[in-house]
């Protein structure tokens, strides 16, 4: 027994680099010699490498909150999360209707002022997040939006030109992995854990993301007077999209406008900009009067069905304008038709 | 907070701001899971397995940072994820931009271990909270016997010790049990 207990203080020592050079050399070579040694150490290193994996986990969950979705669900900084937010203080300040007296809006609208600094409006910049600028973004914008996009128009991902006949050599390539795909689903046993692919899918622009952006080159230009006065803007246009992918209801805000410096425009300069907002609203309403049909959602079991879309239009004076669709989870904004 | 930061705390033992940090990836990773053929709670246990991979890593002193701590996180994630799809039979190609390659041995990933190192998580969910403890105060917290002792009213450090030892021994024991029981084909699962 005190043979063991020596061992094992031996190990310990060893195993968290206490010992000396010569003392570990040492007990290298008993350990070589000596394969019952060998094996204790391993198991023992083992032990204290799962030990301290548990210890962090707990941490982990401590700091989260035991896996509940609640608070890391909010947005990054995109045009989501900033977008919905400006849009609170910003018809707040504008409309003037009543006095800014709460305390939590002056809180958002200081993290509105924060934030704007460094927004990343080009898509590699939502793609990449980068982590010190994520730093400054505090919790607590994020809580109260639950809405986020996802992703920009400008990256598809093989899950969405799933099942779509398509031109683009890109999504016939994805087609056929999402087929395979779906049969090894079928045979693995944990396949009831899988999205089923194809259904419950979001209404999306025909032909997918890519041809939305070359539909955006082609028919969405600056407007003129913006772009002399130097104004950049934001534009939210929400819309239906009808079982047979038409498109009506169209509704559009400009809740942000910002200078050539990305600095957003106080109430006084909004109201003198007036114009500019109907500007850019209009300007991005009568774009999506003019696309094509969308593909309708689909619910569960993959018919189409109504459902409501959000794009956020970001007229930019550095990266032009970008279009972005804001995928959250309409599953329980789903009409269904039948 | 830089990376340099990031790892400076997480090496100082201070690791609840890095998580925090971490986990605003957790989305886009969910994201990129659950489009190739995962759910939520994969994607989460996946995700909590990287971190802690990260966090082993990176409390190595010898650890160096040959990219964005977050694109390193990605690269775990990814490897992780293909590793799971491959254990479901799958070998597919997976596509996450801004994402590092890493292979098994770029990460210093041993399956093998890995296995050894689950059964471990049953062994001790078995053994009595107080070797629990001791484990965690002497392993995790790098407290001294003395302190222990001290902590968990034992009557002198040399009786800690003893005790300490003994739950070693034990759950060494229960390891090679249940790895014994693992190597029979009809083992459960």
């Amino acid at each position: 027994m005190r043979a063991d207990l020596n061992t094992m203080e031996q190990i310990d020592l060893y195993l968290q680099g206490k010992m000396s050079a010569t003392e570990s050399s040492l007990f290298e070579s008993n350990m070589a010699q000596n394969p019952e040694l060998n094996a204790l150490v391993q198991d023992q290193q083992l032990l204290i490498q799962m030990v301290n994996r548990k210890a962090i986990l707990a941490e982990i969950n401590a700091v989260v909150g035991g896996g509940s979705v609640a608070w890391y669900a909010n947005p990054y900084i995109t045009f989501g999360g900033l977008g919905l937010i400006v849009a609170v203080v910003a018809s707040m300040v504008y409309l003037n209707s009543e006095p800014v007296a709460e305390n939590t809006t002056s809180v958002e609208k200081e993290n509105v002022v924060a934030e704007n600094t460094g927004v990343p409006v080009s898509p590699e910049d939502v793609a990449i997040m980068p982590l010190d600028s994520l730093l400054e973004e505090e919790n607590g914008v994020g809580e109260k939006q639950k809405n986020r996009i996802d992703k920009p128009f400008a990256n598809t991902t093989p899950e969405e030109d799933n099942g779509q006949k398509t031109l683009l050599p890109d999504d016939i390539k994805d087609n056929g992995a999402d087929i395979s795909d779906n049969t090894n689903n079928a045979g693995a046993k944990a396949g009831d854990l899988l999205i089923k692919k194809g259904k419950n899918k979001l209404a999306r622009f025909p032909k997918g993301d890519l041809a939305m952006k070359e539909f955006v080159r082609n028919n969405l230009v600056y407007p003129r007077t913006a772009m002399d006065k130097e104004i950049q803007g934001n534009v939210r246009v929400k819309f239906l999209v009808d079982n047979q992918g038409r498109i009506t209801e169209i509704e559009s805000e400009c809740f942000n406008l910002r200078d050539v410096n990305d600095k957003p425009l106080n109430s006084g300069q909004m109201i003198l900009n007036q114009k500019i907002i109907k500007l850019f609203e209009n300007k991005a309403e009568q774009f999506v009067r003019i696309m094509p049909s969308w593909e309708p959602a689909t619910d569960s079991q993959g018919n189409p069905v109504l459902s409501p879309v959000m794009l956020y239009f970001n007229f930019s004076l550095v990266d032009g304008i970008t279009v972005y669709q804001l995928l959250e989870n309409t599953k329980s904004e789903l009409i269904e038709i039948d | 907070m830089t990376d340099q930061e990031v790892i400076s705390e997480i090496r100082k033992g201070r690791r609840e701001k890095a998580i925090k940090l971490m986990y605003k990836e957790f989305p886009k990773i969910k994201a990129n899971i659950i489009s190739s053929g995962g759910d939520v709670e994969i994607a989460q246990e996946i995700f909590n397995d990287s971190l802690i991979l990260l966090i082993e890593k990176v409390s190595n002193p010898k650890f160096e940072l040959t990219a964005k701590l977050s694109t390193f996180l990605y690269g775990i994630n990814r490897f992780l994820w293909k590793n799971e799809l491959r254990k479901r039979y799958k070998n597919p190609e997976l596509e996450w931009s801004d994402t590092l390659i890493l292979s098994a041995e770029d990460l210093d990933y041993n399956e093998e271990k890995e296995e050894k190192i689950k059964i471990l998580e049953k062994v001790l969910n078995q053994v009595t909270e107080r070797c629990k403890k001791i484990f965690e105060l002497f392993y995790f917290k790098k407290k001294d016997m003395n302190t222990i002792a001290n902590e968990l009213d034992f009557s002198s450090v040399n009786s800690a010790k003893t005790q300490k030892y003994k739950c070693m021994e034990r759950a060494i024991e229960l390891a090679r049990q249940f790895a014994q029981q693992d190597l029979q084909p009809t083992s459960t699962e």
